[in-house]
């Protein structure tokens, strides 16, 4: 079964998130910010990862660069809730720095799935 | 070295002789040998000495020759002989040889012989030298020398001078002699003796001196004093034989001695008993040595009191340190002359002394001589006259009269303070004595002041009187000219007394000005005159009197009854009264009153009289007096109250318009103003807006007759007068009779003097007319117009005013508005993060939940529901950032036309068919700088809105859009935009209309009339935020049951429009310039790397500062941009900066900061940064900051 990493400072999102792929039978392990995630990658590298932008200390786009340098084959979805600068910016700046995927929340959760199952297709 | 000459007959002899001599060391300068030969050799060699040999043939022996020798040239000889007889040797003795040499002798006897011979010649030549000089002395002094034998009581020997001392011979001379001659012996300390020549012996041998001075009696009787000094005279053995001394004449000095002890005390004499007060005292302390008689009268104290004493101890100085001062004068000047010092004699009187004194030498020891005279008294005398003096010289100078002398020679001695100060106005120069009088005084006027003084020289008596000019004013002296006399008569110079007589003068001259002028006022007087007898009615007219009246002189009777029958009805009784008054008591008569002219026109006169003769009991009999026509300064003084009165209300008009801001208010309160303080009979005015209509009247002065113009205004039918203003600038005067008034309502209201009128503008705006009337009896002449026009430009600058303060509460009110949107839309972006963090999950546990539940159920409504309105607050939160412009929006140049039609087409579906849309939409406009989706949002939102107002009723929606010019100020100023072409877009109804209370607030955001699910209240916060982030502006005008219309004015860019599609970043481009990215976050610099890359630029990141300093230190160059992080370890951002300037100053550097924007501003300014960046750090600003720069610099 596929795994996957969930970055998010939000623990009701994590959990919310936890629960909505492990519904769907995935492996899911989290981490709250971008310095976390990249060494709970090295340690249990996931074939998916969705990560907010927004964070304290390692930001989501800092935390794609960082996956992308070290693991180049990594999947990510990038997530963002807007903010003081327009939000779509931050995701079109994740898209191009590597995110496969880029979704503004609050995400439906059949997008969301969709979006999983698409990146995670062979692996169903 | 001893020359010798050889005499011998013997050749072989001399031969031996010379070489002895020769070896022995002497120069042998001849030989001869014989005794004539020797002679002449001797006298031409002059030989030291000869050796002669004595025994020689011929005519001449040595002893012979020797004697010639000696006696003629006195060369002295050394015999040679060879033979011993006594005869000889007595012969040669009697030559005195020097010497003999017995032949043969040796060399050593020559030698002895030869040496012997040169001492005693020598000793011989001193000796004589010797003898000869005493002798002279002795024989050629006028003193005598004696040498006196004691046992025989003999001279041996006594000089010549003994004969021109007594006149007696040596030869004559002896002790007895002598010793009768003499008078008187004067030996010291033994006094007065008998001449002894025991007491000479004795003193000699007791002191082996002697003095004495004897008076003798000269052969001639002359009495002379000689004084005598002598020595012992001792034998071989030491025994005292005699004296020898020296008798010289002291007459002369005996007499000077004489004389001076007799001065001596003469002086003594003097120096006690002068009187004055001399003193002898030690210059150190001032200790009395000597003090005369003098001394012990002045100062009280006796001799013996005084001396010893100092001068201070006896207290004779009032002050001591006088003393002081005068040593130190003495001392200073070598001499103290007229030394005046106050001293205290011993009672303690005052003395007052004058004091001579000099520096002596007295006991060997330095002192003064002093003298002093007592002037006490002199110097009260002195202090009483210079007293009288001072006093003389207070009163003359105190005297108002000018006093001054002369001497013959024509300067000025004396002068009291008067004339010195005049004398200095009138020249300019201080006088001084001894100047001389010349034409200072008077220029020009010499020759009358000379001839004056002359006169005065001569003894006349002259008065005369002067005219100055004295600082531009006249001043007139009379002066009277004297001589001065001496004594004996004789006439020493001129005494001048000068009496200022200018008022005097002045008096007079004004006299004899005023009387001329009477003689011409009577000749040239507009006044008529009159003289009336009241007692018999006699009356004298002027001729003047009738012409002013139109009469010809004399046309009417000279009576009384004439004036009374002239008078006008209202002023008569007055008149009469007043004239009347004059005949009981009152002795000046003035009155003003109207006479009638021939013509029938009133002329107003000022009569003026006075009573110049009456009788005793005090009845007038005699009034003389004037009239005057003063029917012009009447006129003009009460057009002047008018003047005034209107100058009052211009005043009070300006006071009222900086006070009142009610329009209303004000126009009214400047039509009352204008009335009461009667300027005018009656004010209004009349207030239009721009297309005409009237807005607001108001009128003072109409009382009962205001009803047919309120009602005349009330049909919006204004007055012919006012059209005519409002269509024209300046004043303007209507007079009933040209016609104009003719159906206006208020013809005949107005006055018959017509209307004056003008319109109320300002700036070319007009605010609306003005009309006043006058009082009947003033013209509108063209003062009162400029006062009527200052009035008008005050009220209209006040109604500029006024809309212009109204003006910028609205454009206050519209700021407050965009704040207010602003402030919200901050606070809105803040929260929409978090706020879609908490959709999230709510969203997704809802959603999770529903599985778990089954459908249909209550709990899966319910969960349905809870999605629903987490779906709809999404929206909302969408919203929100849109209006907030949170979204990233890309302006560019964009035409609006085809997004217009666009949109409408869309509207077109929607819309229910009750309403009609009307487009027209002009495509020639500009293009303006805009997002597509905003542009559309704005329309859709204003064509909604208009449609929902129809909804009921149905309308017509139209829509417009054209390019139009703002370029008239008033226009930019009410949009507050800034003049230019702008598109204006308008959207109008024909539905329901606003109240203005909802007008007021329809931008506010969440302000909505709809239902609740209808919609937002953000739609026209929206379209308002976006047309002012375009720089453009809304208004907005809606008339109840009638419509709205919206009008969006959007400013034209210059240069082609984009394609109506948005475009992300198009416009940054790069031009593969190098760039230096200097980040310590490993992951931000590759970020930042990334993103320039994509734009086309070539990038060199670092994660190092130090080693970005080194970089480009070592290529400065190779950059064209750095961009750098603010917050590093080891060298800031800043200070890196700083370091990259000072190796190419021009380098442009943009720093990133995670900070507030404000707080680097000033370590971004002091670094000279191009520009800044926020972290985290976005392409599109990334993008836009780097190609700015960029170009900027190459636009350098």
């Amino acid at each position: 079964m596929a795994h996957i990493l969930i970055v998010d400072d939000d623990t009701q999102i994590r959990d919310m998130l936890r629960q909505m792929l492990e519904r769907e039978g995935y492996q899911v392990s989290e981490a709250a910010d971008g310095d976390k995630a990249i060494k709970c990658f090295r340690e249990f590298p996931a074939d998916l990862v969705i990560t907010d932008i927004l964070m304290p200390e390692k930001d989501g786009l800092e935390t794609i660069l960082g996956l992308k340098r070290e693991f180049s084959e990594v999947k990510i979805i990038a997530l963002s809730g807007g903010g003081q600068v327009a939000p779509k910016n931050y995701l079109l700046m994740a898209q191009k720095l590597g995110a496969q995927r880029i979704l503004t929340k609050p995400v439906e959760r059949k997008e969301m799935l969709r979006a999983v199952r698409e990146l995670l297709g062979d692996k169903e | 070295m001893a020359r010798i000459l050889i005499v011998d007959d013997s050749p072989s002899a001399i031969g031996i002789y010379k070489k002895m001599l020769l070896r022995l060391g002497y120069d042998v300068v001849g030989t001869a040998f014989s005794g004539v030969e020797g002679v002449k050799q001797a006298e031409v060699l002059m030989p030291d000495i000869v050796l002669l040999d004595i025994v020689m043939p011929g005519s001449l022996d040595g002893i012979a020759a020797a004697e010639i020798m000696k006696d003629k040239f006195d060369i002295p000889v050394v015999f040679l002989t060879a033979y011993s007889e006594d005869e000889l040797i007595d012969r040669a003795k009697q030559v005195e040889p020097l010497g003999y040499l017995i032949k043969p002798f040796r060399r050593r006897e020559l030698k002895a012989a030869i040496e012997i011979a040169l001492y005693r010649r020598e000793m011989e030549r001193r000796l004589r030298e010797t003898d000869e000089r005493f002798r002279f002395l002795a024989e050629t002094t006028g003193d005598a020398f004696y040498q006196l034998r004691y046992d025989s009581m003999t001279y041996d020997y006594i000089s010549q001078g003994i004969a021109t001392l007594t006149g007696y011979t040596p030869a004559e001379i002896n002790t007895r002699s002598f010793s009768k001659l003499v008078k008187k012996v004067n030996i010291p300390g033994e006094g007065d003796a008998p001449v002894d020549l025991i007491i000479q012996c004795r003193i000699l041998g007791q002191v082996g001196e002697y003095f004495a001075d004897y008076l003798i009696e000269t052969r001639s009787g002359e009495m002379k004093w000689l004084a005598d000094h002598s020595f012992p005279w001792t034998d071989d053995r030491g025994q005292v034989i005699g004296s020898v001394g020296i008798l010289t004449d002291i007459t002369a000095r005996k007499k000077a001695e004489e004389a001076y002890r007799e001065s001596e005390q003469r002086l003594a004499a003097v120096f006690r008993q002068t009187p004055a007060m001399i003193v002898i005292t030690t210059l150190k302390e001032g200790r009395y040595l000597e003090v005369n008689e003098a001394f012990e009268r002045i100062s009280g104290y006796t001799r013996h009191e005084a001396l010893g004493k100092t001068s201070l101890e006896l207290g004779i100085y009032q002050e001591p340190k006088d003393r002081e001062d005068f040593v130190q004068r003495l001392q200073d000047y070598g001499e103290v002359r007229n030394y005046e010092v106050t001293s205290r004699d011993r009672s303690g009187r005052k003395i007052e002394r004058l004091v001579f004194a000099v520096p002596i030498t007295y006991r060997e020891e330095p002192c003064i001589l002093s003298a002093s005279s007592d002037i006490t008294e002199l110097k009260r005398a002195q202090r009483v006259l210079a007293d009288k003096q001072a006093r003389l010289n207070a009163i003359i100078d105190s005297a108002p009269l000018a006093i001054w002398s002369l001497d013959r020679d024509l300067c000025y001695r004396d002068f009291n303070a008067a004339f010195g100060r005049r004398f200095r106005e009138i020249t300019g120069v201080e006088l001084r004595e001894g100047m001389r009088a010349n034409s200072q005084l008077s220029p020009g006027g010499a020759p009358k002041w000379e001839e004056q003084y002359q006169r005065a020289l001569k003894g006349e008596r002259v008065e005369a009187e002067h005219a100055f000019k004295v600082r531009g004013e006249d001043l007139f002296v009379r002066i009277t000219f004297g001589p001065i006399r001496s004594e004996s008569g004789e006439i020493t110079g001129a005494l001048m007394l000068g009496q200022n007589i200018t008022d005097q003068k002045l008096a007079q001259e004004a006299l004899r000005r005023s009387e001329e002028r009477f003689v011409l006022a009577l000749e040239a007087t507009r006044d008529g005159l009159w003289d009336w007898n009241p007692k018999t009615g006699e009356v004298y007219f002027s001729p003047r009197y009738y012409t002013m009246l139109g009469y010809a002189p004399n046309e009417l009777p000279p009576s009384y009854d004439t004036w009374t029958a002239s008078l006008h009805p209202e002023d008569r009784e007055g008149a009469i009264q007043k004239l009347e008054s004059c005949i009981h008591g009152a002795s000046n008569y003035e009155s003003e009153f109207r006479l009638k002219t021939k013509s029938g026109e009133w002329r107003w006169i000022l009569g003026r009289g006075k009573v110049v003769e009456r009788e005793a009991d005090g009845r007038a009999l005699r009034i003389v007096g004037t009239y005057f026509d003063i029917t012009e300064r009447k006129e003009s003084e009460a057009n002047i109250r008018h003047l005034n009165n209107i100058l009052r209300s211009v005043r009070r008009v300006s006071q009222l318009i900086t006070r009142e801001k009610d329009r209303d208010r004000l126009i009214a309160n400047a039509c009352d103003v204008l009335v009461k303080n009667r300027g005018y009979s009656f004010a209004w005015i009349v207030l239009t807006d721009d297309r005409g209509s009237l807005l607001a009247a108001a009128q003072a002065g109409f009382s009962e007759d205001r009803l047919p113009m309120a009602e005349c205004l009330e049909e919006r039918r204004f007055p012919e007068c006012v059209l005519l203003a409002l269509g024209r600038p300046g004043v303007l005067v209507l007079h009933p009779a040209a016609g104009l008034c003719r159906g206006c309502p208020l013809s005949g209201k107005c006055g018959s003097r017509g209307v004056m009128t003008s319109r109320l503008h300002h700036d070319g705006v007009v605010y609306g007319a003005q009309a006043v009337s006058l009082p009947t009896n003033f013209v509108f002449d063209a003062e009162e117009q400029e006062l009527f026009g200052e009035l008008v430009a005050d009220i209209s600058y006040a109604l500029y005013n006024l809309e212009q303060e109204n003006k910028m509460k609205r454009l206050e009110a519209q700021i407050r508005q965009t704040q207010k949107i602003q402030a919200i839309g901050t606070l809105a972006g803040g929260i929409a993060h978090d706020f879609n963090n908490i959709l999230f999950p709510i969203m997704g546990y809802s959603e999770m939940t529903m599985d778990d539940v089954t459908a249909g159920t209550r709990a899966h409504r319910n969960l349905e529901a809870i999605l629903k309105a987490a779906n709809r607050a999404k929206d909302l939160v969408r919203q929100i950032l849109t209006f907030t412009r949170q979204t990233d929006h890309v302006l560019e140049p964009l035409a609006l036309q085809p997004l217009v039609k666009e949109s409408l087409k869309l509207l077109r579906a929607s819309l229910p068919t009750t309403i009609e849309i009307r487009a027209d939409i002009d495509p020639s406009g500009g293009p303006v700088r805009a997002d597509a989706t905003q542009i559309h949002q704005i329309i859709m939102n204003l064509c909604i809105n208009a449609s929902q107002a129809m909804a009921q009723r149905g309308g017509t929606l139209k829509v417009d859009m054209r390019e139009i010019e703002l370029d008239s100020h008033q226009d930019a100023i009410r949009l507050n935009v800034s003049p230019g072409k702008y598109i204006r877009l308008t959207v109008s109804d024909t539905g329901c209309g606003m109240e203005p209370h909802v007008m007021d607030r329809i931008f506010d955001p969440y302000f909505t009339t709809k239902a609740l699910e209808e919609g937002t209240g953000l739609g026209l916060s929206m379209v308002h935020g976006i047309v002012h982030s375009y720089s453009g502006a809304i208004e907005v005008t809606s008339q109840l049951e009638a419509g709205t219309t919206f009008q969006i004015y959007l400013p034209i860019v210059l240069g082609p429009a984009a394609v109506p599609e948005p475009k992300p970043v198009s416009s940054h481009l790069a031009n593969r310039e190098s760039i230096l990215v200097v980040d310590d976050e490993r992951e931000v610099a590759t970020v930042i790397q990334l993103m320039l890359e994509t734009l086309g630029y070539q990038v060199t990141a670092l994660t190092d500062s130090l080693s970005a300093l080194e970089m480009f230190r070592s290529a400065p160059e190779a950059f064209d941009l750095v961009i750098t992080d603010l917050t590093m370890p080891q060298l800031r951002g800043d200070r890196l900066s700083r370091k990259l300037l000072e190796v190419r100053p021009d380098i442009p550097i943009i720093l990133c900061t995670g900070f507030d924007t404000e707080a680097v501003d000033e370590i971004v300014m002091g670094a000279a940064i191009r520009e800044y960046l926020t972290k985290p750090v976005v392409k599109d600003r990334l993008a836009e900051a780097v190609r700015r720069v960029l170009d900027q610099d190459k636009g350098k």
